[in-house]
C-alpha cells in the first residue's frame, strides 16, 4: 500500500508540471499586458514600461519564466502582480471559505442524493423514479447562476430572511461559524443542487447494474431480508462508480464555487481567479492552476484509495 | 486450395453484408422506442419549438433586440413588452429569442468540434494502442482531471470574446469524455467476428475503423453529443453570465441574467425570463440525449 501511494504521487509529478505548464503557455500567449492593469493610466505614462516588463521577466522566453516563476513559487517568492503580495498567502487566505461551501455541498449532495437514487432503483421505471428522473433532469439543465439570482429574489429580497452577499455580518470580525451560517446557506444550497442530479443518475445506473447480479440473487435466494440485500450487498457495491464520480466532480466543483462565489460575494478563491484572469496577473494565475491541479490529483487519489475500502477485492499494487 | 479460398472469401462477404442490412431495421425498431418515450417525445417537441424560434427570430419577435428606448426602462412584463424591458428599454422576450440564434448555433458547433477531436482521438487510440493509446490517453486524462470552466474563463478572458473563439475554447476542452468512450467501445469492436473478417479480406486499417467500426459507434455518439449540447449552452451562459462569453449587445442568455443580476430588487424579469428559457432550452437538449440512451440501452427493451 505505501508503496502503491509512493508511486502514485512519483507519476502525478509530470502530470502536474505538463498541465501547469501547458495552461501557463495558453495564459502567456493570448494577447494582453498585465501592465496596463497595474497602475492607473497617469504613472504608466511617467514609469519607464521597459524597465517594469523587465524587472517582471515579462522579455524573457516564456518556458524561462515558467521556470522562473514555478522556482520563486517554491521557495515561497512568487508574488502576484497585482496585489504585490505573494501568491500563496493571497489563496491560503481565502482557501476556507471556498473549501468550507463546497465540502458542505457534496455531503449534502450524498445525504440526499443516495437515498433518492436508491428509491428510484429498487422499482426502476415505476411512475415514482419517473418523477425523481425528470426531477434531477431538470436540475442537471437549471443555470446555476440563474437558481442563485432567483434565491436571492426570494429570501433576501421578498422574505428577508437571508442574507444576500458577504460572509458575516457588517462589523462583525473574526471567524465566528454561527455569524458565517446564514451567509452560507444559500451558496451551499445552490452548489448542492447543482451536484445532486449527477449523484442520483450515477448511483442509480450503478445500483440498477448491480442489483442485476448474481450474487444478489443469490443473497435473497438465502432468505436474506430485502433491505440487507440492497444496503449491504448492492448499495455498498454500488458506492464504488459513485466515489470515482465524486473525484471527478471535483473539477466541476471549483467551477460552480466561481459562479456562487461572484454572485454571494464569498471572498473565495474561485472570485480570486476571475479576477487575476482579468488582470493578465500571470502568477497569481499560475498558482491557480497549479492548486486546482492539486487538488484535482489529490482527489483522485483519495477515490482510488477509497475504493479498496469499499471492494476488498480490489488490490492497489 | 485456390477455390476453397474463395469460398470461405463469398461467405465472409456475405455475412458483412448481412451485417449491414441488418442495420436499417435496426434504426426503424430504434426510432418507435423512441416515440414511444413520452420523456424523449416532449423533449423533441421542445427542441423543435427552440429551433423555430432561433430561425423565425426575424419574424416573431415584436422589437429589434437591440432597439434601446430609454423611455421605457425597466418596465414590467404588460401587453405591450410580455417580459417587461431591461435597464436599456430592451424587449426581453425579442432578445431571448434572438439569443436562441446565439447559443443554441454556439452549443452545436462547439459539440461538433468537441466530438470530431474526441472521435478521431478515441479511434486512433483504441485501434492502434500500444504508444498511440498511451499518450492520447494521459493527454485525455490531464483534460479531464482540468477544471475546465476554471480554464475557460481563463482562456477567454485572455483571447477575444468573439463567437467563432467562444465555438473553438468550448469544443476544444469538452471532448474528454467523449474520447474515452468512443476508445472503449473501439476497443471492444475490434475483437468482433465482422472485424476479423474484414481484416482478414485484406482490408487497410482506415477502411477497417471507417466503415466497419465508426458506423457501430455512430449511435452512443449522437447521445454523446445531444447531451454535451446541453452542457456547453450551459457553460457558454455561465461565461456570458460572468462577462467572458458572448459580449453585450449581442444578447446571450447567460449576458441576459445576469444584465438582472444588480437589478433584481427593482426588475426581476430582466433575469427571470432568459433563465427560463435557458432551463428549457437545456433540458430539451437533456430529454432527447435521455430518451436515446434508453432507446439504445438492449437492456432496457420492454
Amino acid at each position: 500500500m505505501r508503496n502503491y501511494i509512493i508511486r502514485r504521487v512519483l507519476q502525478m509529478i509530470p502530470v502536474f508540471f505538463g498541465i501547469t505548464f501547458i495552461s501557463f503557455l495558453i495564459i502567456r500567449l493570448a494577447p494582453g499586458d498585465p501592465i496596463a492593469t497595474m497602475y492607473p493610466p497617469e504613472v504608466l505614462d511617467r514609469i519607464n514600461q521597459d524597465v517594469l516588463r523587465e524587472q517582471l521577466g515579462l522579455n524573457d522566453p516564456i518556458p524561462v519564466q515558467y521556470v522562473k516563476m514555478m522556482a520563486q513559487f517554491f521557495n515561497g517568492e512568487l508574488i502576484s502582480f497585482q496585489e504585490r503580495l505573494p501568491t500563496f498567502t493571497l489563496i491560503a487566505e481565502r482557501l476556507p471559505i471556498t473549501l468550507l461551501f463546497t465540502l458542505l455541498a457534496i455531503v449534502f449532495a450524498l445525504v440526499i442524493g443516495l437515498p433518492i437514487a436508491l428509491i428510484s432503483a429498487i422499482r426502476p421505471y415505476s411512475k415514482l423514479d419517473n418523477v425523481l428522473m425528470v426531477g434531477a433532469l431538470a436540475g442537471l439543465s437549471v443555470p446555476q447562476y440563474w437558481l442563485a439570482l432567483v434565491l436571492i429574489l426570494v429570501f433576501s429580497e421578498q422574505l428577508r430572511i437571508l442574507p444576500a452577499s458577504g460572509v458575516r455580518p457588517v462589523g462583525a470580525g473574526g471567524d465566528s461559524v454561527s455569524a458565517m451560517l446564514p451567509y452560507l446557506i444559500m451558496p451551499t444550497a445552490v452548489l448542492t443542487l447543482g451536484l445532486l442530479p449527477s449523484v442520483i443518475r450515477y448511483t442509480r445506473s450503478s445500483l440498477m447494474d448491480v442489483l442485476s447480479q448474481d450474487y444478489i440473487r443469490t443473497a435473497r435466494s438465502k432468505g436474506l431480508q430485502e433491505r440487507t440485500v440492497i444496503v449491504l450487498h448492492g448499495l455498498r457495491n454500488a458506492l464504488i462508480p459513485v466515489v470515482s464520480i465524486i473525484g471527478a466532480i471535483f473539477p466541476v466543483l471549483l467551477g460552480g464555487a466561481v459562479l456562487v462565489e461572484s454572485i454571494f460575494g464569498l471572498p473565495g478563491i474561485g472570485r480570486l481567479a476571475v479576477r487575476a484572469a482579468q488582470n493578465r496577473d500571470f502568477p497569481m494565475v499560475l498558482t491557480l492552476n497549479m492548486f486546482a491541479a492539486v487538488m484535482v490529483l489529490v482527489s483522485n487519489l483519495v477515490t482510488d484509495l477509497i475504493y479498496t475500502r469499499l471492494d476488498p477485492r480490489i488490490r492497489l499494487e | 486450395m485456390t477455390r476453397v479460398q474463395t469460398a470461405d472469401t463469398s461467405q465472409l462477404v456475405a455475412a458483412l453484408r448481412d451485417a449491414n442490412r441488418t442495420r436499417g431495421t435496426r434504426s426503424r425498431r430504434f426510432a418507435a422506442r423512441i416515440l414511444k418515450n413520452p420523456r424523449a417525445v416532449v423533449g423533441m417537441i421542445l427542441l423543435l419549438l427552440f429551433c423555430f424560434m432561433a430561425v423565425a427570430a426575424p419574424f416573431i419577435a415584436p422589437y429589434e433586440p437591440e432597439a434601446q428606448r430609454i423611455a421605457d426602462r425597466l418596465k414590467p412584463p404588460s401587453a405591450d413588452h410580455w417580459m417587461g424591458t431591461d435597464a436599456l428599454g430592451r424587449d426581453i422576450f425579442s432578445r431571448a429569442l434572438y439569443a436562441a440564434q446565439i447559443s443554441i448555433p454556439i452549443g452545436i458547433f462547439a459539440m461538433v468540434v468537441a466530438l470530431v477531436v474526441g472521435v478521431c482521438i478515441g479511434l486512433l487510440s483504441g485501434y492502434y494502442g500500444g504508444w498511440i493509446d498511451n499518450i492520447l490517453m494521459r493527454l485525455t486524462d490531464m483534460l479531464l482531471s482540468f477544471p475546465i470552466f476554471f480554464l475557460l474563463l481563463t482562456i477567454t478572458a485572455l483571447f477575444g470574446r468573439t463567437i467563432p473563439v467562444l465555438i473553438l475554447m468550448l469544443g476544444l476542452t469538452s471532448w474528454g469524455v467523449n474520447a474515452r468512450v468512443v476508445r472503449a467501445q473501439v476497443l471492444s469492436l475490434k475483437e468482433k467476428e465482422f472485424v476479423e473478417a474484414a481484416r482478414s479480406l485484406g482490408a487497410s486499417p482506415g477502411r477497417i475503423i471507417m466503415r466497419h467500426i465508426f458506423p457501430n459507434i455512430v449511435p452512443i455518439l449522437i447521445v454523446d453529443a445531444t447531451l454535451r449540447v446541453a452542457l456547453v449552452i450551459l457553460i457558454e451562459g455561465g461565461l456570458s453570465f460572468l462577462g467572458v462569453g458572448v459580449q453585450p449587445p449581442t444578447p446571450s442568455w447567460g449576458n441576459m441574467i445576469s444584465d438582472g443580476g444588480a437589478l433584481l430588487r427593482r426588475a426581476w424579469w430582466v433575469s427571470v425570463f432568459p433563465g427560463i428559457f435557458l432551463f428549457l432550452c437545456t433540458i430539451s437538449f437533456n430529454l432527447v440525449g435521455d430518451g436515446l440512451r434508453d432507446a439504445l440501452d438492449p437492456q432496457l427493451q420492454r
